[in-house]
């Protein structure tokens, strides 16, 4: 399988339901054994409160509030500490109500030339219908979803495309695996740390499809 | 730099919006805001996404009272960034106390299926992850460089062994189908299996 060679990838999962904050700082992963102490003590802690605790390592970025609890990493060598660290996290938290999940890729991809991205944008919105309107009509973003998901999960995935604000030229493309992990009753974080044991590697494997195929038109 | 209030783009996609027309929701008591202009939007996109999206002339801006306008906070930013300049996948074949050999293949490579036999130091891998290293066990292995947030580039090489199976049920449950129904077409007898024959 092509893999993808864009020069900024992200991941990040992103639940939401009803998180304690304070819990989510790094000393509590060092008890759990999910983080040593010597990354904990790295740690560039922005804040740990009772509504929102932020704290980053350059591998993992973790942000929770009341309502969302997001762990992110900005390098591909560590999107597998980052998921099994957020499995493991809910694993220990399982009666934690979780409503949602998200599974985010990102990619920046560097354009062969300005041209090469402008054709992207064309490919991906015909202007024929747009020129009646405007001289020279530009695509600002394009977001692409398949609802219901097609592994018959509660949710919807969603490709989104955008000029890359880091790359120029270049594109910015995010796939959002949206699970509804329960509607209407909350359920423990256990059904969420399921949906991504079992996810997590099909969106990556999408993901990579998607990013190719950018690239191939770049 | 264009802004979002200009016309219609010149170009196929627009280049940067400007900083400081994003409303920095995700720096703020969210609560504190959901109380004074109504309820955040819900969703599980990333942060990246939202504060690309949630520009000064979408409905999120509607929200804001005239006359006032938000500004993010500066945030300093610990992520590293890593460029992968080859990935290899494999799987280990023998561990020693301070080694373990391992047969990978580049994945970087699409034409490439061959396998290549590896020896690493236990010590070139996370000490969360060393508990890993048995025979059998999969990893990935990335060459490339890590763009710290000074932009400095240090070339670097990291294993990671998956802390989360990347197998689905549904995969696990295929292969010990298979890997029973050719144990009995050998004639090695049955194996211990509760599991369901997939779909």
């Amino acid at each position: 399988m092509a893999i993808s060679k864009a020069e900024i990838r992200g991941l990040s999962i992103v639940l939401l339901g009803d998180f304690n904050p304070i819990i989510f700082q790094p000393r509590w992963f060092v008890s759990e054994g999910l983080m040593t102490k010597a990354e904990a003590d790295d740690a560039d802690v922005q804040v740990v409160h009772a509504d929102v605790t932020i704290f980053q390592l350059p591998w993992i970025g973790v942000n929770v509030s009341r309502e969302r609890a997001v762990f992110s990493c900005t390098a591909q060598p560590y999107f597998e500490r980052v998921v099994g660290v957020t499995g493991q996290t809910f694993d220990l938290l399982r009666h934690t109500p979780v409503r949602m999940l998200g599974i985010n890729n990102e990619a920046h991809i560097r354009a062969s030339s300005i041209e090469a991205l402008h054709a992207l944008g064309h490919a991906l919105a015909p202007k024929h219908l747009w020129n009646e309107f405007f001289s020279s009509p530009g695509l600002q973003s394009l977001a692409i979803r398949q609802s219901p998901r097609q592994d018959n999960m509660k949710g919807h995935t969603e490709v989104t495309v955008q000029s890359s604000p880091r790359i120029q030229p270049g594109a910015y493309v995010r796939i959002n695996e949206h699970f509804v992990v329960n509607e209407g009753d909350k359920l423990g974080a256990d059904r969420a740390v399921t949906i991504v044991r079992d996810h997590w590697s099909p969106s990556a494997f999408f993901a990579e499809r998607v990013f190719v195929r950018i690239e191939e038109q770049l | 730099m264009k802004t979002s209030t200009s016309g219609p783009a010149a170009d196929s996609f627009a280049s940067e919006p400007a900083e400081h027309e994003e409303f920095a929701i995700g720096d703020l008591d969210e609560e504190r805001i959901e109380a004074a202009f109504g309820a955040l939007p819900i969703d599980t996109r990333s942060e990246t996404e939202r504060r690309l999206s949630d520009t000064a002339t979408t409905s999120v801006q509607t929200a804001a009272p005239r006359g006032m306008k938000l500004f993010a906070r500066p945030t300093r930013n610990r992520l590293a960034t890593f460029v992968t300049e080859q990935r290899w996948q494999g799987y280990v074949t023998d561990v020693s106390e301070q080694a373990f050999k391992a047969n990978v293949y580049d994945v970087t490579n699409s034409d490439g299926d061959e396998f290549e036999e590896v020896e690493f130091g236990r010590r070139d891998v996370h000490i969360l992850m060393r508990d890993m290293i048995k025979p059998g066990a999969i990893f990935f292995w990335d060459i490339g460089y890590e763009i710290d947030p000074g932009d400095q580039h240090n070339r670097k090489s990291v294993i990671s062994f998956p802390m989360i199976h990347r197998d689905t049920t549904h995969a696990v449950d295929a292969a010990r189908f298979r890997a029973r129904a050719r144990y009995e077409e050998l004639g090695w007898g049955r194996i211990e299996d509760t599991s369901v024959e997939p779909e």
